[in-house]
């Protein structure tokens, strides 16, 4: 497989008027072309913001530090100038709210011929043209009363299908989806689901799915990155990671969250994710941890690979100790 | 009516009336609840499961009262509160509270923890107020620490404990919880489901768990009813749901459900096509028809009545027991 994506040892922090927050802690994470990453965490764990910095729309009191290497070349380095010809170009991103990420003053019509014609450089009825080819391809039914409706007129999953048809325009090499399903119904959540897969094995593309649903995950990914106050702790294939978790906090979530085929007792993590203004030393989850040793509370662990495609940061996995 | 009933809704309906131009004299209305019975047993958790829109939150908040009913009977603890005066209905009011779904809007920033829960309390002229707070806060796994403090300066989790702990202060028998952990992560989730589990056992409360996610129902409850359109479609003991579900939008639903567990994904599984319909023009006949995949002509002309499978196991459709 072909790298597309490599984040390498990324550094976040945000100045703010209470002080420095140390949102992202030197986070490692690779995408192959033509796969589904899932990066999954609880609240502010900074799934979010990693998503943000590889399309570089963070605020400006952000400081930013790595690499992140796509296609050869390091996002990091490249002008704004240079960035726009990837945003939403090469890369896309689709959002948890589609209501907000659609102009609710214009027909969805007005908005995306506007797009497509800006991007492509075509003529109206072309775009038009085209307009229609990408609802009809989100198996929107109606494309024309559609591309005369207001965004309120629709429905979340419609305005979603939406959002999706106008991230694909470019055949993007990446789809960022940021818990794009969240703010829908379970059936609702599932046709889109399905409808990602079902373009991915179309257009080949990879997809960065963010989420904090392991259900989710555990349906529709390859591979996983589990996240933990600005670290990645876990990364490993999906059938690997649910079977085999190494990382306590990875196997804390697994024994939270409920199983819908039967009912299991909820071990529930104990205490609270850390403020990102005063981040524990070492490693960022000993204060949570039953297993913590003294080395945790000095040392931040790194994040190694332990066995074959299964990586940990987790100073209980040594490089070289043998399973 | 048995003694063990608290709670029990007969043929319940809310209307709420619409006026699709100001001025227009054509009112027409949303039937959010349309024909709803349910009884739940004292001790008991009831969850009520449905998409967006399918009237599972109005009917809590008409079981309560929140919402006046446009008609059926509500009884509570054998009497009928439906048309109870104001004044007497006060003290039944009590043994009932509803908890929310975001905590933070459901506590008044400008108030310390310990006023959030004094208030019910000052109005039931309690003596030794702060001593019964700290032992409320102490029931919900707080500690004294947290009474000085306002609902911004602490978590999520914490939030919603306060809002229970506040519930509780009036010692009720009954409690609506509308979404209470959905806006929760999923550690904090599993600490509040514990929580509300150990109470129940504790002061033997009833709940009604309003909710949309079928995992969460799974673990909590002991029956589930499943809403659609304002209509139960089908209702029973929580493995007779999950496990042994007759209706085709039951079995939509527990199918859409994410498992986490990648060894699901090769289950073949249907694929529930289209969208709930607006309450304002619900189809004819079966509501579910126009979505379901085993719909024949009887389904759009007929509306379908409830067939009990087994003791207890309603279901709302002309093919139950004959779905594969």
């Amino acid at each position: 497989m072909k790298e597309l994506l490599s984040i390498e040892n990324l550094h976040l922090n945000f100045r703010t008027f209470w002080g420095t927050a140390y949102v992202l802690n030197g986070v490692n994470l690779k995408i192959y072309e033509n796969e589904i990453v899932g990066l999954v965490g609880e609240t502010g764990c900074g799934k979010s913001v990693t998503s943000m910095s590889i399309l570089k729309l963070l605020p400006s009191n952000a400081e930013l530090s790595g690499k992140i290497i796509f296609e050869g070349q390091n996002l990091l380095e490249l002008s704004e100038k240079e960035m726009k010809k990837i945003r939403g170009k090469k890369i896309s991103m689709i959002f948890q709210d589609p209501m907000s990420s659609l102009n609710p003053l214009f027909k969805i019509k007005t908005q995306m011929v506007d797009i497509i014609k800006l991007h492509h450089n075509i003529h109206k009825d072309e775009a038009l043209k085209k307009a229609m080819e990408l609802l009809k391809a989100v198996n929107l039914p109606d494309p024309h009363r559609i591309l005369r409706s207001y965004p309120h007129e629709l429905s979340g999953g419609m305005r979603q299908r939406i959002m999706i048809a106008m991230a694909l325009s470019f055949e993007p090499s990446l789809l960022i989806a940021d818990e794009p399903t969240t703010a829908l119904d379970v059936t609702i959540q599932k046709q889109i689901l399905d409808l990602i897969l079902d373009l991915k094995k179309e257009y080949h593309f990879s997809v960065l799915l963010i989420t904090h649903d392991l259900g989710v995950v555990a349906q529709t990914c390859d591979r996983v990155g589990v996240m933990y106050a600005g670290n990645i702790v876990e990364v490993a294939d999906v059938n690997e990671l649910f079977e085999n978790p190494y990382h306590p906090y990875t196997k804390g979530l697994l024994l939270a969250i409920p199983d819908p085929r039967y009912k299991k007792p909820l071990k529930p993590l104990r205490g609270n994710v850390p403020s990102l203004f005063k981040p524990p030393h070492g490693c960022r989850f000993h204060p949570r941890c039953e297993l913590a040793m003294d080395i945790c509370r000095r040392e931040k662990p790194q994040l190694i690979e332990y066995s074959k495609n299964h990586a940990v940061a987790c100073h209980l996995f040594r490089r070289g100790d043998k399973k | 009516m048995s003694i063990e009933e608290l709670v029990k809704v007969e043929n319940l309906r809310k209307y709420f009336p619409f006026k699709k131009r100001i001025f227009s004299k054509k009112v027409r209305y949303i039937k959010a609840v349309d024909g709803v019975s349910l009884s739940i047993k004292k001790g008991e958790t009831l969850a009520l499961v449905g998409e967006t829109g399918s009237g599972k939150t109005t009917t809590g908040r008409t079981i309560l009262r929140l919402y006046e009913p446009t008609g059926g009977k509500i009884y509570f603890g054998g009497q009928d509160i439906t048309k109870m005066p104001k004044k007497k209905f006060q003290k039944i009011r009590m043994q009932m509270q509803m908890i929310y779904q975001d905590p933070y809007s459901s506590l008044n920033p400008r108030m310390s923890i310990l006023n959030i829960i004094a208030e019910p309390l000052r109005e039931l002229m309690v003596k030794n107020i702060e001593d019964r707070v700290l032992e409320l806060l102490e029931s919900v796994g707080l500690r004294r620490e947290h009474m000085y403090k306002y609902p911004d300066e602490i978590s999520g989790g914490q939030q919603q404990r306060v809002a229970i702990a506040r519930a509780l202060a009036v010692n009720p028998k009954f409690i609506v919880l509308d979404e209470p952990t959905s806006a929760l992560d999923v550690s904090v989730q599993a600490q509040i489901l514990n929580l509300l589990e150990n109470l129940q056992k504790e002061k033997n409360f009833t709940y009604l768990f309003i909710s949309h996610d079928l995992s969460v129902v799974r673990y909590i409850s002991h029956r589930v009813a499943i809403m659609y359109l304002g209509k139960i479609m089908e209702i029973g003991m929580v493995e007779q749901i999950f496990e042994k579900s007759q209706h085709p939008y039951t079995r939509i639903l527990l199918e859409s459900i994410p498992v986490p567990d990648p060894k699901d994904r090769k289950r073949k599984k249907l694929r529930l096509p289209g969208e709930i319909p607006s309450p304002l023009n619900p189809p004819s006949g079966c509501p579910f028809h126009t979505r379901c995949p085993y719909a024949k002509d009887i389904c759009s002309q007929k509306e379908p009545g409830y067939v009990e499978v087994e003791s207890g196991h309603l279901v709302k459709c002309h093919f139950a027991e004959m779905i594969e």
